[in-house]
């Protein structure tokens, strides 16, 4: 029978399967966060990891960038181009100078344009100890995305200058 | 008497009218707590021993709405996000000189007093000017070496409000 109440919960029901359909529909921003979780998952390193495990990581990393990837870090004027396996190396050498990690990404916005790239943006932070020192650092990054046989990858990767020393 | 208040204060009735003040103080707290007053989680020792790591404080978003930022303000400041943010405190504005000698700052080739700084390592920064649109912000804890700690200019606009 159709009553007021009945409506309700209807269009409420509705509402909720429509919201959700929308919200894990596939698409090229899902996509791409779904990259930058690798970095967070990899990034992370517990205590007492093996080193295989270590390069395992480092290489999920590594997969991530176009080969060779434009590097810039603007605090210390340092611009170049990194192929894929010198980013895994020096992604392996920085995680292994640590005894443990935790990386997270915040507040990533991606803008998509129409040539199957993209720009994202957000905040890296980094929760680690060396040699039991605790370390905390927090950076702000820009990064260029191109879709490459369905899959995204860095292309352009700049850590902004926040603070000018 | 006093049962029925605190039965009815901690059980109400779920009435149309407790609804309508439940969604209301539900959008008003969210306001609040994620526009005016920002409620920090404070990791890190960059501001000690003003701020130790692990406590908490509120970032009041109308700090500046009619004030400039000014000498000594503790501020925000914001990354591409508004999640993570850094707490610094202003030590130069625009367009003056800072520079550190020995642990001493010094802003316009004035030393200045810092009451609120423990014992330091005799940082060296050589003289530098603070550009338009911007304010040198530096931690309160100078006992790391300068190289470790995040300092340095930052634009007004990255400024995210002052902190309690």
């Amino acid at each position: 029978m159709i009553t007021v109440k009945n409506m309700f919960v209807a269009t409420l029901i509705a509402l909720i399967v429509g919201g959700s359909a929308f919200w894990l529909w596939p698409n090229d921003a899902r996509a791409i966060r779904s990259r930058l979780a690798v970095i967070e998952k990899a990034g992370t390193k517990k205590a007492g990891e093996h080193a295989l495990e270590g390069q395992l990581k480092a290489r999920k990393i590594a997969e991530l960038f176009q080969d060779p990837c434009q590097l810039r870090v603007e605090t210390i004027k340092f611009e170049g181009a990194y192929s894929r396996q010198q980013i895994q190396d020096r992604v392996a050498m920085i995680r292994a100078s640590f005894t443990k990690a935790d990386v997270d990404l915040y507040d990533v916005g991606v803008e998509l344009s129409a040539e199957k790239t993209a720009m994202v943006q957000g905040t890296v932070r980094l929760l680690g100890a060396r040699t039991g020192d605790p370390m905390a650092d927090v950076q702000e990054f820009r990064a260029e995305m191109l879709k490459d046989n369905g899959q995204w990858f860095f292309t352009t990767v700049t850590i902004v200058e926040v603070l000018d020393r | 008497m006093a049962t029925s208040f605190f039965r009815r204060f901690f059980f109400p009735e779920f009435t149309p009218r407790f609804a309508v003040r439940l969604v209301v103080l539900i959008m008003a707290a969210l306001l609040i707590f994620t526009q005016v007053l920002v409620p920090l989680r404070i990791e890190g020792q960059s501001m000690e021993p003003t701020y130790k790591d692990g406590s908490f404080t509120f970032c009041w978003r109308g700090r500046y709405l009619f004030t400039k930022p000014d000498h000594g303000d503790i501020v925000a400041i914001r990354f591409a996000g508004r999640r993570v943010v850094l707490l610094k405190r202003i030590i130069a504005l625009a367009g003056e000189t800072v520079e550190f000698r020995n642990g001493i700052l010094l802003v316009n080739s004035r030393q200045v007093e810092e009451p609120y700084i423990s014992p330091s390592l005799p940082w060296n920064l050589p003289p530098r000017k603070v550009e338009l649109g911007k304010v040198y912000v530096v931690g309160d804890n100078r006992s790391v070496p300068l190289e470790r700690h995040h300092m340095g200019q930052v634009e007004v606009q990255r400024i995210m409000g002052g902190v309690l």
